[in-house]
């Protein structure tokens, strides 16, 4: 059993008692999958790696092609998912609910009409086959962190779902 | 040695290894308190770096790594300012070849500005000196066939790049009329750079210990700091010596102490008056007096006696009765004007003790030692290749170095020592001095007491200062 505080766009939640919010299972794992994605990693301080692939976006210059785009995006996740995957191996309190065996699905496509706004959508699949998804749209005109936000439900960093319909 | 501070690296794995001790199940890798557990880390990382600093700080094991202001109030509780240099301060002696003429007076005014020939290193002349023409005869040094009259200048900056030898500062950089040239005859002495952080962190471990151990670091410790390389040696002499303390009588305190200082840094004073009328002597103002240069009374120069203090008590000191005599009284309200030389050390060391009041109840006197006459004759037998005078010339140096100090012959320092080895001096003198083959010594001795032509000399190690009386010959 690994267990971890709820957060609800990167605010601490807490209960009508004003006690913190603990979660685990699918919902921890959407919780760590959306931070994973969102926040960036400190290149400096390998120890502190909540980070994402995906801040590296803007900096990239195959971003101006569409192809270019859609692989470095597609790597990012890949990459960020991995970690996560990383991460919960080495915690023996690990969950099959919460633990990513590998990745259901994962599109990334530019939002139609637009120039530079991508989103992804991503599901990956638990040791116990159950599912957790996640869609982020991304502004290429804008500089990372903010450029990658949460489809829906809105998070940001640590990121969370707020509604227990949100994953499976 | 200070503690080591853990990194961030090192405190994070601690802090989450006590945080697995107390709930293994918290997921503490990812997620809000792996955040939390970085923010904490880091904070504490910050906490115990600032925690081995003040390590350092209290230990001063490693000076340089404190920062300024730490090092300087740190200084300040010991009463200590590090941000303290000081001026070089030298003799200079202008000089004309003509004779001064009859009724001219010769000035040089205060601030006038001397350097080296390069004009790297500047002094600026601390009085006005004048050469009075009526009295020339008084300037005429027969030696080197010129007028000459002495003034005290001091660096125009501090630093010890200041200290130079004799005969090197020699251009006039103001205008200056009536004089041919300036040259300082002795070396530029006691300038000072501001201490680094390791002579501070040293100065501050003093303090403490003259404070807190014992007196005769206290003692030292004001001496030397105020003084800083004027100071060669320092002796100190309790009441509780009954046969080197020689104040007893004049002793208003429970405890009095003679510090006997060895230093070579002198000053010039200007003491000027208006007779009452009748005298004859004048006791001049700071003392030690080394040597009086001039007198003059109404603008004129006249014969004078410089008698410096004799009495056991206090000859030596600021306190003796150093003065000069006149062979004619003084009228009423004739003007007169005594230049001399006194030693500044010491002077100014008794009133550094008076400022701080008498400390511990004691009655504190800075003294001169006295000088006490060795006679050193022998025989030097050479080695073919070498030029006679500039051996015996070495020898004589060499002498006057050993004199100094015999465990490490200097031309600059001095120490105080209690004995004097005919048979290490005669050794010393073959090994070190080049051309001598053999040294025969038929005179070493001290004069006032000897009793045989060759002995061991002894001193008492703290009011006494051998100074060489005679030199030998050669054959």
């Amino acid at each position: 059993m690994s267990f971890t505080i709820k957060c609800d766009d990167g605010d601490l939640v807490t209960d009508t008692a004003n006690k913190y919010v603990v979660i685990d299972k699918l919902e921890k794992c959407a919780q760590d999958l959306a931070e994973s994605l969102l926040n960036s990693w400190d290149p400096e301080f390998e120890q502190y790696y909540n980070g994402s692939e995906l801040y590296k976006i803007d900096e990239n210059p195959t971003m101006f092609d569409d192809i270019g785009a859609e692989e470095f995006i597609r790597n990012a996740i890949e990459e960020s998912v991995a970690r996560l995957q990383d991460l919960q191996d080495a915690d023996e309190f690990v969950d099959p609910e919460e633990a990513i065996d590998d990745i259901a699905t994962l599109k990334v496509a530019k939002v139609p009409d637009s120039k530079s706004t991508w989103y992804f959508y991503l599901k990956v699949l638990t040791e116990s086959e159950d599912f957790v998804e996640q869609d982020f749209d991304i502004s290429l005109e804008q500089q990372l962190p903010a450029s990658v936000r949460s489809g829906w439900p809105r998070s940001f960093l640590p990121a969370t779902l707020d509604r227990g319909d949100t994953f499976k | 040695m200070a503690n080591t501070p853990r990194d961030l690296s090192e405190i994070l794995d601690a802090v989450r290894e006590t945080h697995r001790d107390i709930d293994p199940t918290i997921d503490i890798t990812k997620g809000p308190m792996s955040v939390l557990l970085y923010t904490f880390s880091s904070e504490l990382t910050r906490v115990e770096q600032h925690t081995s600093y003040l390590t350092s700080v209290y230990q001063l094991e490693i000076a340089n790594d404190l920062d300024d202001d730490d090092i300087e109030n740190l200084g300040r509780n010991y009463g200590r300012d590090s941000d303290v240099g000081a001026n070089a301060s030298v003799i200079m002696t202008f000089y004309r070849y003509d004779r001064p003429e009859a009724g001219q007076i010769y000035v040089v005014d205060e601030g006038t500005l001397v350097s080296t020939n390069d004009a790297r290193y500047v002094y600026a002349l601390v009085q006005e000196v004048r050469m009075v023409g009526d009295s020339a005869d008084v300037y005429y040094n027969a030696d080197r066939r010129r007028y000459e009259v002495n003034v005290s200048a001091s660096a125009i900056a501090i630093g010890v790049d200041y200290n130079l030898p004799e005969e090197t500062i020699d251009n006039i950089v103001t205008d200056t009329s009536g004089f041919d040239g300036a040259v300082n005859l002795s070396a530029a002495v006691n300038g000072r750079d501001p201490l680094g952080k390791t002579e501070f962190r040293n100065q501050i471990w003093e303090a403490v210990q003259g404070l807190n151990s014992d007196i005769a670091g206290y003692f030292a410790t004001v001496i030397f700091d105020n003084n800083g390389g004027a100071v060669d040696d320092i002796a100190i002499v309790p009441s509780s010596d009954l046969t080197l303390f020689k104040r007893y009588p004049y002793l208003n305190e429970k405890m009095g102490y003679d510090i006997y200082i060895i230093t070579n840094d002198m000053e010039q004073d200007v003491q000027t008056g208006t007779a009452l009328g009748g005298e004859t002597k004048i006791v001049l103002d700071k003392k030690p007096v080394l040597s009086v240069e001039t007198v003059f009374v109404d603008g004129q120069s006249v014969p004078f006696e410089f008698v410096p203090d004799s009495t056991p008590a206090f000859q030596g000191s600021p306190q003796g009765n150093d003065h000069v005599l006149l062979d004619t009284a003084l009228t009423t309200s004739q003007v007169y004007e005594i230049r001399y030389f006194y030693y500044a050390v010491i002077y100014n060391s008794f009133f550094s003790f008076e400022g701080r009041g008498s400390p511990f109840g004691t009655e504190v006197l800075p003294k001169r030692p006295q000088d006490i006459p060795i006679y050193v004759a022998g025989t030097l037998r050479l080695s073919a290749i070498y030029d006679r005078e500039e051996v015996i010339n070495d020898t004589r140096l060499f002498t006057t170095a050993y004199l100094n100090d015999p465990t490490s012959p200097s031309f600059t320092r001095r120490t105080f020592y209690t004995t004097l080895d005919p048979v290490l001096y005669r050794d010393a003198v073959v090994d070190n001095v080049g051309g001598v083959a053999s040294f025969t010594l038929t005179n070493f001795v001290r004069v006032d007491s000897a009793v045989n032509d060759i002995e061991v000399v002894e001193f008492d190690g703290a009011t006494e200062l051998p100074v060489i009386s005679e030199l030998f010959d050669v054959v």
